[in-house]
């Protein structure tokens, strides 16, 4: 190559990197983990600050595979009378008086999610504490899922519990 | 953990953040520092080996710049090379303090080979110009140095890549364990190829302003340093973009945040400028140009360093988040205890408890009828005979009826709490 044309050809070759860096950083923006949420809800004020157990809210942990997501009508058996002027309570009241349901956006998801079975209530009976999995969710002002989920994860935690490891455990 | 723990105090909020500086400056001192290290080492060998036993040959002579003019003295080696590994080991031992990772032990393997690499370089280098005598014992401690450096380092980077990764700290228990994992890979290649880079930029820089010897070399010999360090810096600076991508793209996503991506931009023009000044410097032999290229570096070097350091702390927040909570438990549990002593005389003030109720117990309890919580006619009458017992539960609520949601934590102080007790009841007297 010409040496006058070495600076041209870095100039392209660096802008294209740079290029390439912007959309890495549009597409993470864009796919974060931890999406917006419709309210600002705290885990951190809930649990830490009032002192609320997660059963309080996830009321089907123990009976069902999936934790739940608390209605709108429990948020709104303290919401009625507690907190009444803060904004993010305003917005709760107005999807309670719309009869609308919060359309939360989901955190905590499983890669591959149709080829696995997870149940909630195995775990717990089991004698798992949520923070195992989920992280200490009450310092956390905006949740977000903290271990990846994988397989590799999942098999090392079975592992060193004795827990059952053939396929067909989670693979039904 | 649980023995290394034992070493260590549970850190409190304002050492945890003065920790994170130094942690910072740590790194400003020790990568610029073992960097040339590895360069200087890496070239020297190769020079060598390519040398022969010719001693008085252009390559031999280019292996002895190499070492003598990019690793520093031996006091250098001790002070910027292992004490740095050696307080980081010990200040991660307290920021990782009760967390299930193994970051300290990783470290130590790290201190340990680093110690050892370094011991065997500075052999390699003051016995160079005894080659003559013993060339394999010297050739080899060379190479032996750079061995142990490349596997600390490689440990090290292991270590940087799973604090960036929580989901994995309890799963990981050993470097091998973590190896093949791209974001590893990524990140020592990229380190190495910075280090030569770097080398490279120094060896003009240092060669052409501060080596004395310099002085005596004649001006063919000077053009062929330039045209070497300066080709090495460029080779490597131009690995520096892909690299930089490919470290970014295998990040782990707890650690990435809108910063990071804004520092690998402003690194990514810092290479473009550089690599255009290495260009104009190799074309036109301007020596001048190799301090602007060296200062230039540096900047790009702090700010790489800088990217990974927030990379880091976004990842670590939550663990950080959780041991400035118990910093605080335990200070809010010495401030409760010398507030129930002080409690012991306090008078309740029947004023204070009426705004208490007005502004914190109305929202969800009344006499009569159920608001949030029962009324207070239904619960009140139990506590009758114990008052000190409501004191205790506004203090530390807990669930007592199902059909009720649980009641807060106030965080009144003890004097409001005696007050609303007695407001309370006085209230409850005048409604029968």
């Amino acid at each position: 190559m010409k040496k006058g044309f070495a600076p041209i050809f870095i100039a392209g070759y660096i802008s294209v990197i740079i290029v390439a860096v912007i959309i890495v950083g549009w597409y993470w923006q864009e796919n974060r983990k931890t999406p917006p949420q419709p309210i600002n809800f705290s885990h951190q004020i809930h649990v830490q600050k009032v002192g609320l157990a997660c059963t309080h809210c996830h009321t089907t942990v123990e009976k069902s595979s999936s934790a739940g997501i608390p209605s709108v009508q429990t948020c709104m058996t303290c919401h009625r009378a507690v907190a009444t002027d803060k904004p993010e309570i305003k917005k709760l009241t107005r999807y309670w008086e719309e009869k609308q349901p919060v359309p939360w956006q989901r955190v905590y998801k499983i890669p591959a999610r149709k080829y696995v079975y997870f149940s909630h209530k195995r775990h717990v009976k089991a004698g798992l504490e949520c923070v195992n999995c989920h992280g200490n969710v009450q310092l956390q002002a905006v949740i977000e899922q903290v271990p990846k989920l994988e397989m590799g994860w999942c098999m090392a935690c079975h592992r060193s519990k004795n827990a059952p490891i053939d396929c067909a455990t989670c693979h039904k | 953990m649980d023995f290394l723990n034992g070493f260590f105090l549970p850190p409190s909020a304002d050492h945890l953040h003065l920790v994170k500086y130094l942690i910072l400056l740590i790194y400003f001192i020790h990568i610029p520092f073992v960097s040339l290290l590895l360069g200087g080492t890496f070239f020297s060998i190769f020079f060598r080996l390519l040398a022969g036993h010719e001693t008085e040959s252009l390559y031999w002579k280019l292996s002895r710049d190499f070492i003598e003019t990019l690793v520093f003295r031996k006091t250098a080696g001790i002070i910027l090379g292992v004490l740095p590994i050696l307080v980081l080991t010990l200040i991660e031992g307290q920021v990782f303090y009760d967390a299930e990772i193994y970051v300290v032990h990783f470290l130590f393997y790290t201190t340990i080979l680093v110690a050892l690499g370094i011991t065997s370089v500075y052999f390699y280098q003051s016995t160079f110009r005894m080659a003559d005598l013993h060339p394999l014992l010297q050739l080899s401690s060379g190479l032996g140095g750079l061995l142990l450096l490349l596997v600390g380092y490689f440990i090290f980077s292991v270590n940087s890549a799973l604090v960036l990764d929580p989901g994995r700290w309890a799963t990981v228990t050993d470097p091998t364990k973590f190896l093949f994992s791209w974001n590893v890979i990524a990140r020592f290649v990229h380190f190495i190829c910075a280090a030569f880079a770097v080398s490279g930029v120094a060896m003009v820089f240092f060669f052409f302003n501060w080596k004395e010897s310099q002085k005596e070399t004649d001006e063919s010999y000077g053009n062929t340093v330039l045209k070497i360090g300066g080709g090495i810096a460029l080779t490597f600076t131009l690995l520096q973009p892909l690299l930089l991508f490919w470290n970014l793209i295998t990040l782990p996503d707890p650690a990435l945040s809108a910063a990071v991506f804004a520092n690998t931009i402003i690194v990514l023009f810092l290479v473009l400028v550089i690599c255009l000044l290495l260009i104009r410097l190799l074309k036109n032999a301007e020596l001048r140009l190799g301090t602007n290229v060296f200062v230039l570096f540096v900047i790009a070097l702090v700010f790489m360093i800088v990217s990974d350091h927030l990379a880091r702390e976004k990842s670590i927040q939550n663990h950080t988040r959780l041991l400035v909570t118990r910093a605080e438990e335990i200070s809010s549990e010495i401030e409760a205890e010398r507030e129930r002593t002080r409690a012991a005389s306090i008078e309740p003030d029947l004023a204070v408890g009426a705004t208490v109720f007005r502004n914190q117990c109305s929202a969800c309890h009344g006499f009569e009828q159920k608001i949030v919580g029962p009324p207070y006619n239904a619960v009140l009458s139990k506590y009758q005979e114990d008052p000190e017992k409501l004191a205790e539960f506004i203090r530390n609520p807990y669930k007592v009826d199902e059909s009720y949601p649980a009641m807060p934590k106030l965080g009144l102080s003890e004097k409001e709490i005696k007050s609303v007790v007695a407001y309370l009841f006085q209230e409850m007297e005048k409604q029968k």
